[in-house]
């Protein structure tokens, strides 16, 4: 197998490493020697740990001559969102705020499983401020530089597609894992909520906060949630989980397609995009149901509020203090506000929240539903000099215009799992996502996966040359 | 979305609402900020107005911590 960043994936290197067609060194090297070239225009790191991976590869390489047990990332390399701990080095939370923080002591929770199944970690990557917001500065998007990468994990995914680490961990508190990974053309995972710890995580909003990884196909993106979701044992069988089952793979499969709220106001051509993929996924034989969730928009609205006012509490200090204005002043904003907002009405939020959970349910029950099949956003990347999204009714900020279809998943805590499903007229990303039910990422997958090999999206990749 | 505010959800807030709830925060606000400040807490308000005729007839919470988990759901006719 030859080592070629810009289209092997993590499944591809493990086999790659087994078969010592490369070393964990030369591929250490290689991620590092690509960051160098890269990163002067994509910006999607804040730090990169050159010296300790390269320390960490030799170390692995040695491991592996002796024999000693295999760990299922062992010498793979992995970036780690600028919010997630780790221990020697500062999380900066991409806040001038914390520019003179001390290192952290200990690895996030998520960080410290990654590091036992043997990943190497290649830097922390860009975030927008605190995770708060979809742009992602000074990040870019490696399919048009011109564009954001979406965000708030924007610098995982950005690298993630460009091939300067192999996958990365990003969260999800309104769409930020979906939201990069559907503008880049990568897979992103968020997971049920709760079932990724928080430990070692800068909070945005406790409630909603969602660990989850950001890979170059479904197989990579199941293989780091279940090292994350502390079930490494699992990452032997990933082949076998998501067997395909001929032309006919998702037979028996029943999906519901969810109309207004995620169908209309979204650009016209990722809707003819999701269309065509919804045939697509009739032609493997599943079934495709049209289902209304009325409830979608208060579901967006449960999110939003909580949102608001829990990161406002994470914040109480840095927004009454005298360093309120080192923070941005958009995020700032967002905190100033949750803090006006009436305590009552937060707590009525949550409780619109199982509101909003059990009528999804009955959704899923009532058409007997194995899961949902949304577009993952209403457009494609907008240009970073025009935070302005161009939609059917009119433009809108960005932020709004790329969460909307997002945050509902938030409120109810469901698996999602966004993947591309094609490309607008600008040869931009178009994510696809695939909703499921409490606990069955591993149902999601397995759809993704068949979707995945029937087309070839996945094998289609930003051009380096354009970076 | 209701016609009419519920009695939950307050009415929009006014710039005069807006410096008592500043105070009662402990936020201090230039007043070149304000009016941002002022259209997004409206629009958080608008989101509670969003949600609140979910909440017609629910039961008392007890805020346990949230679980995802779906309840068990009996359906009496057959999924179409």
């Amino acid at each position: 197998m030859t080592l070629d960043l810009a289209t092997i994936t993590l499944r591809q290197a493990m086999t790659g490493l087994d078969n010592r067609d490369f070393s964990v060194f030369e591929l250490t090297r290689e991620t590092l020697l690509r960051i160098r070239a890269t990163e002067p225009d994509l910006h999607a790191y804040v730090e990169v740990f050159e010296e300790d991976a390269l320390k960490t590869s030799l170390y692995h390489d040695r491991a592996r001559e002796a024999h000693k047990a295999r760990r299922p990332l062992m010498g793979l390399p992995i970036g780690i969102k600028d919010i997630f701990d780790i221990a020697g080095k500062k999380t900066l939370c991409g806040s001038k705020l914390r520019d003179g923080v001390d290192v952290a002591a200990y690895d996030a929770e998520t960080v410290h499983r990654l590091r036992r199944d043997g990943a190497i970690f290649t830097g922390k990557t860009v975030t927008q401020e605190f995770a708060a917001g979809v742009v992602s500065t000074p990040c870019r998007n490696p399919w048009d530089l011109d564009r954001i990468p979406g965000g708030s994990s924007g610098g995982s995914a950005a690298a993630v597609a460009i091939g300067t680490c192999l996958g990365a961990i990003g969260s999800d508190t309104g769409g930020s894992i979906r939201i990069p990974a559907s503008v880049t053309g990568t897979v992103g995972l968020k997971p049920t909520y709760g079932r990724v710890p928080l430990k070692g995580v800068y909070p945005l909003s406790p409630a909603l906060d969602t660990p989850g990884p950001i890979a170059r196909s479904v197989a990579d993106a199941l293989i780091l949630y279940l090292v994350i979701a502390n079930r490494p044992s699992e990452v032997a069988h990933v082949d076998a989980m998501l067997e395909p089952f001929g032309p006919k793979s998702l037979a028996g499969v029943r999906l519901g397609v969810p109309t207004s709220f995620f169908t209309d106001n979204i650009q016209p051509d990722v809707s003819a995009s999701y269309l065509v993929t919804i045939e697509m996924l009739r032609s493997l034989g599943a079934e495709v149901i049209e289902v209304d969730w009325a409830d979608a928009p208060a579901a967006r609205s449960v999110a939003a509020l909580i949102n608001r006012v829990e990161s406002s509490a994470v914040h109480h200090d840095h927004i009454r203090g005298d360093e309120a204005g080192l923070i941005d002043p958009h995020t700032r904003l967002r905190f100033e506000v949750g803090a006006l907002v009436p305590g009552d009405l937060y707590l009525r939020a949550r409780m619109a929240r199982e509101a909003v959970r059990d009528s999804v349910a009955h959704v899923y029950a009532r058409h007997k539903l194995d899961a949902i099949v949304a577009p993952t956003l209403a457009a494609t990347a907008p240009r970073a000099d025009h935070l302005i999204v161009d939609l059917p009714n009119g433009p809108e900020d960005v932020g709004p215009a790329l969460t909307r279809l997002t945050m509902p998943w938030n409120a109810t805590g469901q698996p999602v799992i966004s993947l591309p499903c094609g490309f607008d007229h600008d040869e931009l990303p178009i994510g696809l996502s695939i909703i499921g039910k409490p606990d069955d990422e591993l149902g999601i997958c397995r759809i993704a996966h068949q979707y995945e090999m029937a087309t070839n999206w996945f094998q289609t990749h930003a051009r380096t040359d354009a970076v | 979305m209701p016609d009419s505010p519920s009695p939950n959800t307050p009415e929009p807030i006014t710039a005069d609402d807006l410096r008592v709830l500043l105070g009662i925060a402990g936020l201090t606000l230039s007043e070149d900020r304000a009016p941002d400040v002022l259209a997004e807490l409206n629009a958080q308000l608008e989101h509670a107005r969003q949600f609140d005729p979910l909440l017609k007839g629910a039961r008392n919470p007890d805020f346990a911590p949230y679980n995802p988990a779906f309840p068990k759901i009996a359906i009496e006719d057959d999924a179409e």
